[in-house]
């Protein structure tokens, strides 16, 4: 059971969310999502995508339910230890503005590390400088941003400097939502190539939200809401 | 650097244009609160420091506060004089140690001018009393001495002629240019009324009043002449007040009884820092009201910082999001917002100290000669830290209105804020 439960990177089971005073939002029966695979979640809107990133991040708390995410209990977590599993587990992308304004391309990236030292650790014998310019290196972006303050980019550039932070100190589940919508078409594909290509050389589990049906075909599975 | 400091920092850093207002606003609060303050010490000391060195002073019956600034400041102007034959009669007390008489009315160019003996620069002044920067005391009846700044200002070096006023009146009928005095010493600098003051002896002070009675220039029959004066006629019937040193300081009230018995109980006397303190209250009501005000602008301003962060939540709602997903809690991000009010408040501080000094040192000299306050660029004293202090424990309680909002939002938000 014990070796069952850490091959999943998320297990679910009769899950139920709702706002305080609010209808039942969500209602999942069971999903198991398997450590190292990548994995869409796909539904109309209002369906619980987003809320279920939420409750996966921590961010949000069900009403009832079991809710196991890389072996941990969540539902056993208080608010702040739910805070420091995702800080120190997970990296988020979101759709836009994903990056502090006031700090250079480098310095968003870091963020994660410096505010953790257990992704901090995960990087020997790179230094942290080191780690963030192969993962912009890694993602197709040219060097010469690397000082540039995050506003001055443009989206495409600001999705994948997004994804480099996400990846920071191999984090071992990255959630995106919706990190595509706002790309045209060829920088979509692009982003995806290269975002599934550094998830699977880390190892790591990447749970994505898109409401674009033809992205199916590159996931290992598909959750529909 | 600890990394919130470096972001709080880098995020007030982008947004330098607005929030260098607001440093200004609370740069102008902190300058108020330290300016009253500093002035209310300074002006103590050098009060303080002005009657160090004198025990009691004698003048004639009438308001103690009067008596002390006009004999000590040379501010005033004496109602009553009393009689010079008392001065004898004070300094035969076994408990005296010394008594020196002072004569007020005259001025030179707007300064004071004070007929006194040379004892005067040997006892006032502190302990080492008044040096000499340059000559040495009066000997004759028409030689003086000139305070530090007197001279500075006028150009006036010893051995030059100067021309005394009747009075504090300006215009050529009341001058005294008929009798010239002169310089034989300026005196060191001493930071108190000394440096703003003329020194002549009593005879001087006779010799230049000598048909002037009635309280007008006597009409020029024939130049005058000292050789040919009556040496009876350079003799003080009046003096203005009498400083008093004593052998010991634990014979203040016996000696006060034994002066306060003589010439019929005409005569006044005063304990100068017991008058100082009288006067430090009646002040000290202004002093609060102007405490007071320093104190609501800097509520006032410190509002208008919470405001300015509160209004730049709204649009920051985004990045509060981008925290929450990197796994900060909703304390941190409030304390973020603190940290921020506290840092942007320090450079207010730092802000006001520097206009201070700035303005110490550039109307320092104003200052002192309008009121007698000696101010210098300094460090803030225990009362200027402590309003440093409660500045900084004021900003720390306003800004919890901002970051309470940071709180809600981050918590209400998640990691999706409404696109605003």
């Amino acid at each position: 059971m014990k070796q069952h439960e850490q091959e999943s990177a998320v297990e679910i089971e009769r899950l139920r969310y709702r706002w305080p005073g609010g209808p039942v939002m969500l209602s999942i029966d069971s999903v198991k999502i398997r450590r190292g695979c990548t994995m869409l979640i796909q539904g109309p809107s209002g369906s619980g995508k987003t809320t279920l990133l939420g409750l996966i991040t921590g961010v949000l708390s069900p009403i009832e339910g079991r809710l196991h995410v890389l072996g941990q209990d969540l539902t056993a977590l208080g608010p702040a230890q739910k805070d420091a599993f995702r800080r120190d587990e997970m990296g988020v992308i979101f759709q836009m503005f994903n990056l502090l304004p006031f700090l250079t391309v480098t310095d968003n990236i870091l963020l994660p590390l410096r505010l953790s030292s257990k992704r901090r650790q995960k990087l020997s014998p790179l230094t942290m400088a080191q780690e963030a310019h192969r993962l912009l290196d890694a993602l197709g972006l040219s060097r010469d941003i690397r000082d540039r303050p995050a506003h001055q980019l443009s989206v495409g550039q600001q999705q994948r400097v997004a994804a480099a932070r996400a990846l920071i100190g191999n984090p071992s589940l990255v959630i995106a939502d919706e990190p595509t919508s706002a790309l045209d078409e060829q920088n979509q594909d692009d982003f995806l190539s290269l975002l599934i290509e550094q998830v699977r050389a880390t190892q790591a589990t990447l749970i994505m939200v898109s409401h674009d049906s033809r992205l199916t075909g590159r996931f290992d599975g598909v959750l529909k809401l | 650097m600890n990394v919130w400091i470096a972001l709080a920092l880098k995020s007030a850093w982008s947004r330098r244009g607005p929030l260098t207002l607001v440093v200004s606003a609370i740069g102008v609060a902190v300058f108020l609160v330290l300016a009253v303050a500093q002035i209310r010490q300074d002006a103590r000391a050098s009060f303080s420091n002005a009657v160090s060195g004198v025990d009691l002073i004698v003048g004639a019956r009438g308001s103690s506060t009067e008596l002390m600034l006009y004999s000590v400041f040379h501010l005033g102007k004496p109602v009553r004089n009393m009689s010079f034959g008392q001065l004898d009669e004070i300094n035969k007390f076994a408990s005296v140690a010394w008594a020196v008489p002072l004569q007020l009315g005259d001025s030179y160019r707007g300064y004071p001018v004070i007929g006194t003996t040379p004892q005067y620069f040997s006892k006032t002044g502190g302990k080492s009393g008044l040096e000499f920067l340059d000559g040495q005391a009066f000997s004759h009846v028409f030689d003086a001495v000139l305070g530090a700044d007197v001279a500075k200002r006028l150009g006036h070096n010893v051995g030059d002629n100067i021309a005394l006023t009747h009075g504090k009146g300006d215009g050529l009928a009341r001058d005294h240019s008929d009798r010239p005095f002169r310089i034989t010493g300026i005196l060191r600098k001493t930071g108190t009324p000394a440096d703003t003051a003329v020194f002549i002896s009593l005879a001087g002070f006779q010799a230049i009043h000598i048909g002037w009675e009635f309280g007008s220039k006597p009409r020029q029959t024939e130049a005058f002449d000292l050789n040919k004066l009556d040496p009876a006629l350079l003799q003080p019937s009046q003096i203005t007040a009498v400083l008093v040193g004593l052998q010991s300081r634990t014979q203040i009230f016996s000696a006060k009884r034994s002066i306060e018995g003589l010439d019929n109980g005409k005569l006044m006397v005063i304990l100068p820092g017991v008058t100082l303190d009288e006067l430090w209250q009646v002040i000290g009501t202004l002093e609060d009201t102007f405490r007071f005000i320093g104190w609501l602008v800097v509520v006032s301003t410190l509002l208008g910082v919470a405001a300015t962060l509160l209004i730049a939540l709204s649009s920051r709602r985004k990045e509060l999001a981008i925290f929450r997903a990197l796994g900060v809690q909703p304390l941190q991000l409030s304390l973020l917002i603190v940290l921020e009010s506290l840092l942007i408040c320090a450079a207010g501080l730092i802000l006001g100290w520097i206009l201070l000094q700035v303005t110490v040192i550039g109307a320092g000299d104003w200052i002192r000669n309008q009121f007698g306050v000696i101010m210098l660029p300094r460090l803030p004293d225990p009362e200027g830290w402590w309003a440093l202090a409660s500045l900084m424990g004021l900003s720390i309680l306003i800004s919890l209105i901002p970051a309470w909002r940071a709180f809600r939002y981050s918590l209400h938000d998640g990691l999706h804020p409404p696109t605003v």
